[in-house]
């Protein structure tokens, strides 16, 4: 109370109460203009913003305000001011949570103030986001500080305003840039609650360059290994990407997805291991590490990875590919078989690597050909039988059904199995290659009882066979591997014959000791039959019933060997018609697959006809108590639990095993599809399937699946028409009448051919013919832009005053460029040549053909009439020659002058300005233009030399005399052209020489100037 | 993945309706939607282009047109190196309103940013109802670059982009920018050597692939 004695005797003498005293400092923060009394009283008001509150912020906030906004020079008042503003605002509890009634009355209070502040008719706000520009440390301190004060009071209020100011959050991003740790921690803070949930100021964060600061600052805090203040940058980065189609966007543009990879990497030890191809081959060292925070971060990391890669999103798929060439998978593989990584890591990066590769087939190929040399989870094993390396996808279905880590609850671990059966699914999903290529790998494994001993080096399908058929003892551990390795086998078998058909193939049975070869599917069939029998756990009953109808669905052979086996009927009808101890759900799974059963017992070998399973089914059990059981079974809280499962409805991905997991989305799927025509046909009678006509569809489509599976065609084609094409298909290879059929059809068009041979010949020819115009043309084109090239040098020569200063090495460089140019000009002049000399050939050969033709000798005048045009050909070749000798020379004597010009140019040029520069780049780029031109026509010319080869071969055969007439006027015609293109030439020239002329150089007339009519 | 010499932060403005959306649709995507939403706040694009032989990322932001954004969009200003500001030729309303955007661009903008202006839906010649004499006019008047363009024949849409990064580009070239700063609207790709270099003639090893 010493502060209101000392304030009291400046009052003068007589005792106050507090809010008089307060009113005194207010009045004179407000009206001093002394800035000393101003500090005093504003350091008054801060000592009692606590004690005070109510009375401080009634009296003074108006103040507080004034001076905020026109003393904003004197920065201890400011400091105070900020101070004070966040003692009158900042709530003693969280919203809702104030149990005294003093608290809720300050917390009204700092309610008011910040309202009053929010407010403010003056903007104080951009006031505030201009002091974050401030260069002293407590002031920017305070103002994030109560920035984040007023932002838990009133968020929405807060941002409104903060989006009013144009640099508003640029500012708060720029403290993220902040030397000082604590002021860029605030600032996170800060940023993180005001990006929950407004999409704008996610959008304006991550356009002021948030991404990259944040990556830096994880980075800078060492990774993802590092303390709060990266699992805060990591949550803000999540905070702009999720739900913001255009942040998303902005992410993978800014290459933001590539800097993922690195943030997944826990150790660079591992790394450099992984490099070498042993990622884990030190497994036995124990990761202390994996402290909460690391893992916490962790799951930011894999969240915002998964995020990115939502199924069914636009951006999904390009997202998915950049991830993968970022490399991506590798590190995610490790942390999944990090078996000292918390399940809830391992269970995030098995999602994030299936959502990587899900419908995706270029990462699915990708993700087929990882092999790694991996730990498992069951650390007993010797450590010298590590060394081989596996296929991910079979370690992956370990995690699904092997044995789990001691120290882990088979409950925890259940997510781990989740996650690694979801991978499975992603990696066989519309990939019809994995499904088979695992269902090859379905062998019977050695010895039944043997799955505790080495799971280590099975294959991917013989693993999953031990599993299921050592339930027993994979039970005792854990009823999920019974569970998963049902799942997987249905994912591996679902729609797709050939799966099917090879895992029925499976028998059980040492035959060599004489036992009876027994097929997978009835063992299986039997150890379901055992496990209901025996009381275990309902799941491994449904499991093994529901793979049942998965396998069955669209199968006749398998029913046919299901049927095999008389306790199988037996046992299921028993379960359907049984009225106590039975569980409904099996009872219900039962009901469905003796439908499937009946419906698709139309295998021609079957051992139990329809008519023999229809008094079972309409008499025994009854259609009506049948459907009601299936009914049953789709009513069940289990079975919807697994059907929104499957829509993603819940998330199952930190909870442990849900009690509601029995079914899972394979099974829920064939049901939903099937249940219609199911509802049909276990109507009909044995012998009404053709009656009625969906079922006749049905039964179309069943017999085209068989077939189509049988000729080793992808599924997903089992149409009635499908099968007939492959009947037609298969039928060449056994010799029938189709293919006989099909000699009859191909040998009339090849007469037609044969017949039609000459005609084509002659069009080829002419269009050769053409081709040689155009190629005639374009070399002619190919020399007026190199002659415009050259002028355009000697004018640049000629003229250095005009252009000032040329960069000598660029000069140089173009000379380079032109020499190459003339030189593939050379080229092709010979070449040309060349394909003149072809012609000729060609037409000696039509000559030849003519004399030696059936027909009468052609009248004489047009045989003298070849011969003379022979004669001017040769003659013209040999001018074109010559003219083409000519002007190399004269090209030669061009370049030397423009060389001893360049010279010139370069003594006087003593630097390069930029408007020079332009003109020479457009010149370069004609000139590779016209680089890119003589390729293709080299291109063409060979093309041309091949055809004219092939063509002469043809003319030899050409033996009708108005064709040939008719190659003689075309022949006529192709003179002129060249005539034509000659005097154009030399017109050229001329053109040339008068333009040299013009840049000065002394050209002595040519000899054939102006005597050209004289060529002919 | 896709690197690049320079990056470029693009805004997009003018009133509500003009077709800002439907431009940079046609330049990312080279589609053309007949109704598109309104845009809500901002929405984000990119494509690489090519000046002087150098790979250009162009960073895009479309704004909204309507005033209720308007203070959101203004954030988007001072970051940005180059604004296209848009009008349509068949409204002479939004003509008019150029003068109060430029006025704001000018404002909120870095000094140095390009401004190309753009008379969009030149396709529908018949509703015309500014003249190209008259867009001509106004640019010139501010200093600013010119094209008619059509989202939805993509008629110098194109060029549009690709002329305001040339632009760009020179100015970087006379040394106008700092590159180093975060906010600048213009950064060097990733494994960029050096700026100061002359626009290279080392494209020799360009013609392997042709």
């Amino acid at each position: 109370m010493d502060f209101f004695k000392r304030y009291g005797a400046i009052g003068g003498n007589q005792p106050q109460s507090p809010a008089d005293t307060i009113q005194r400092m207010a009045d004179r923060a407000e009206t001093s203009t002394l800035l000393e009394d101003k500090r005093a009283a504003v350091l008054g008001l801060k000592g009692l913003s606590r004690e005070y509150r109510v009375d401080v912020g009634e009296a003074a906030l108006g103040a507080l305000l004034k001076v905020l906004k026109e003393d904003s020079e004197d920065q201890n008042l400011l400091k105070a001011v900020l101070e004070t503003l966040n003692n009158l605002c900042v709530r003693e509890s969280p919203r809702g949570e104030a149990s005294e009634a003093s608290a809720v009355q300050a917390d009204l209070a700092a309610d008011r103030f910040s309202q009053a502040i929010l407010r403010d008719s003056d903007d104080v706000i951009s006031t505030f986001l201009g002091l974050l520009g401030d260069a002293d440390f407590y002031i920017r301190y305070y103002t994030v500080q109560l920035l984040g004060t007023l932002h838990t009071c009133s968020g929405d209020e807060l941002q409104k305003r903060v989006l009013v100011s144009p640099t508003g959050v640029g500012r708060l991003v720029d403290l993220l840039s902040d030397q000082r740790d604590i002021i860029r921690n605030e600032g996170i803070q800060l940023l993180i609650a005001m990006t929950k949930s407004n999409a704008d100021i996610q959008k304006i964060v991550a356009f002021e360059n948030a991404f990259d600061r944040l990556l830096g600052i994880v980075d800078e805090e060492g990774g993802v290994r590092g303390n709060i203040i990266v699992q805060d940058c990591l949550q803000l980065l999540h905070n702009l990407l999720n739900y913001n189609v255009s942040n998303q966007n902005f992410f993978r543009e800014t290459s933001g997805i590539q800097r993922l990879p690195a943030l997944l990497i826990t150790d660079p030890s591992q790394t450099a291991a992984g490099r070498s191809g042993h990622p884990m081959s030190d497994a036995d060292e124990e990761d202390p590490e994996w402290t909460k925070q690391h893992a916490l971060n962790m799951l930011v990391v894999l969240d915002i990875i998964r995020m990115l890669i939502q199924p069914g999103n636009t951006n999904t798929q390009s997202n998915q590919t950049a991830m993968q060439q970022c490399g991506i998978i590798p590190p995610l593989l490790q942390l999944a078989l990090a078996y000292e990584a918390p399940s809830s890591v391992r269970s995030q990066a098995l999602y994030a690597i299936g959502d990587v590769i899900r419908a995706h087939q270029a990462n699915q190929n990708l993700f087929q050909r990882i092999l790694i040399t991996a730990a498992t989870d069951d650390d007993t094993i010797n450590p010298g039988t590590r060394a081989i390396p596996e296929p991910a996808i079979v370690i992956v279905i370990r995690l699904s059904v092997g044995k789990r880590p001691a120290a882990v609850s088979a409950n925890e671990y259940y997510i781990v199995r989740a996650a690694a059966a979801h991978l499975v699914q992603a990696y066989v999903g519309s990939n019809a290659d994995a499904q088979l290529a695992l269902a090859a790998t379905l062998t019977p494994p050695g010895d039944i009882n043997t799955i505790s001993e080495s799971e280590q080096h099975q294959s991917a399908g013989s693993l999953i066979v031990s599993v299921l058929l050592d339930w027993r003892e994979a039970c005792r551990e854990d009823v999920w591997r019974v569970w998963y390795a049902a799942l997987l086998l249905s994912t591996i078998l679902r729609d797709h014959g050939e799966c099917k058909e090879q895992a029925l193939k499976i028998t059980l049975g040492d035959t060599s000791r004489g036992e009876e070869p027994l097929p997978l599917i009835n063992e299986l069939m039997s150890q379901a039959r055992q496990a209901t029998q025996h009381g275990a756990d309902a799941r491994v009953s449904v499991a093994l019933l529901t793979l049942m109808s998965v396998w069955l669905s669209n199968f006749p052979k398998g029913v046919s060997v299901f049927l095999e086996e008389s306790a199988n009927i037996s046992f299921i009808v028993e379960q359907i018609s049984g009225s106590t101890g039975i569980n409904a759900l099996v009872q219900g799974v039962s009901a469905f697959l003796l439908g499937l059963v009946y419906q698709f017992d139309i295998d021609p070998e079957t051992p139990m006809t329809r008519e023999s399973l229809y008094p079972i089914l309409s008499k025994r059990v009854g259609a009506d108590q049948l459907l009601i059981r299936v009914q049953r079974l789709r009513d069940s809280k289990e079975f919807q639990y697994a059907v929104g499962l499957a829509a993603g409805t819940y998330s199952n991905a930190f909870g442990g095993a849900p009690a509601e997991v029995f079914f899972d989305g394979v099974f829920t799927e064939l049901f939903k599809q099937h249940y219609e025509s199911f509802r049909l046909a276990i109507r009909l009678g044995p012998n009404e399937a053709l009656a009625n006509p969906s079922y006749a569809y049905l039964q179309g489509s069943m017999t085209g699946y068989a077939s189509s599976a049988a000729s080793g065609s992808a599924p997903g084609t089992p149409l009635v028409a499908g099968a007939s094409t492959i009947s037609r298909s298969a039928s060449p290879a056994g010799g029938s009448s189709a293919a006989g059929g099909l000699g009859g059809m191909l040998a009339p068009t090849l007469t037609d051919r044969v017949s039609a041979e000459p005609t084509v010949a002659k069009a080829e020819y002419d269009a050769l013919n053409a081709k040689f115009a155009e190629q005639t043309n374009e070399v002619s084109e190919l020399r007026h832009a190199l002659e415009s090239s050259a002028a355009a040098y000697s004018a640049l020569a000629s003229a250095p005053q005009q252009h000032d200063r040329v960069d000598s090495a660029q000069l140089d460089q173009e000379r380079s460029q032109l020499a190459r140019v003339e030189a593939e000009r050379d080229e092709h002049a010979k070449e040309v040549l060349n394909l003149r000399a072809q012609l000729e050939e060609v037409q000696k050969q039509l000559d030849i053909s003519q004399l030696s033709g059936q027909q009468p000798m052609p009248d004489s005048d047009t045989a003298t009439r070849v011969s003379e045009l022979e004669q001017q050909m040769t003659a013209l070749r040999l001018d074109n020659e010559k003219r083409e000798t000519d002007w190399q020379s004269r090209c030669d004597e061009l370049q030397k002058k423009l060389a001893s010009a360049e010279k010139q140019v370069v003594k006087a040029a003593a630097a390069v300005r930029s408007t020079n520069k332009k003109k020479e780049q457009q010149q370069t780029a004609d000139l590779e233009a016209m680089q890119a031109d003589v390729k293709a026509k080299d291109e063409l010319i060979a093309q041309l030399t091949a055809e004219v080869g092939e063509l002469s071969k043809k003319a030899e055969q050409l033996d009708q005399m108005d064709e040939l007439k008719e190659r003689l006027a075309n022949l006529e015609k192709e003179q002129e052209d060249l005539l034509v293109y000659l005097a154009d030439q030399d017109q050229r020239a001329k053109e040339n020489r008068a333009k040299l002329r013009k840049y000065g150089e002394d050209i002595p007339p040519s000899d054939d100037e102006g005597g050209d009519d004289d060529d002919e | 993945m896709s690197s690049y010499a320079y990056l470029f932060k693009y805004i997009i403005i003018g009133d509500t309706g003009v077709g800002k959306s439907c431009l940079l649709l046609q330049f990312t995507d080279n589609r053309f939607l007949p109704s598109h939403d309104l845009t809500i706040g901002v929405e984000f694009g990119a494509r690489m282009v090519s000046v002087d032989n150098k790979d250009i990322k162009l960073q895009i932001w479309d704004t909204a047109g309507q005033e209720s954004f308007r203070s959101i969009t203004r954030s988007y200003y001072r970051g940005a190196v180059g604004a296209l500001l848009v009008y349509d030729i068949t409204r002479r309303d939004t003509f008019d309103h150029l003068a109060t955007w430029l006025a704001d661009a000018r404002k909120h903008s870095n000094a140095n940013t390009t401004i190309m202006l753009i008379g969009n839906k030149c396709d529908l010649e018949a509703k015309r109802s500014v003249s190209r004499e008259e867009g001509e006019e106004f640019a010139s008047k501010n200093g600013l670059y010119f094209i008619e363009t059509s989202a939805k024949t993509s008629i110098n849409v194109e060029e549009a982009f690709v002329q305001t990064a040339k632009d760009i580009y020179e100015k970087i070239q006379m040394g106008v920018f700092d590159l180093s700063g975060e906010s600048g609207g213009v950064k060097l790709g990733p494994s960029q050597p050096g700026i100061s270099s002359m626009p290279n003639m080392s494209q020799a090893n360009g013609y392997s692939c042709c």
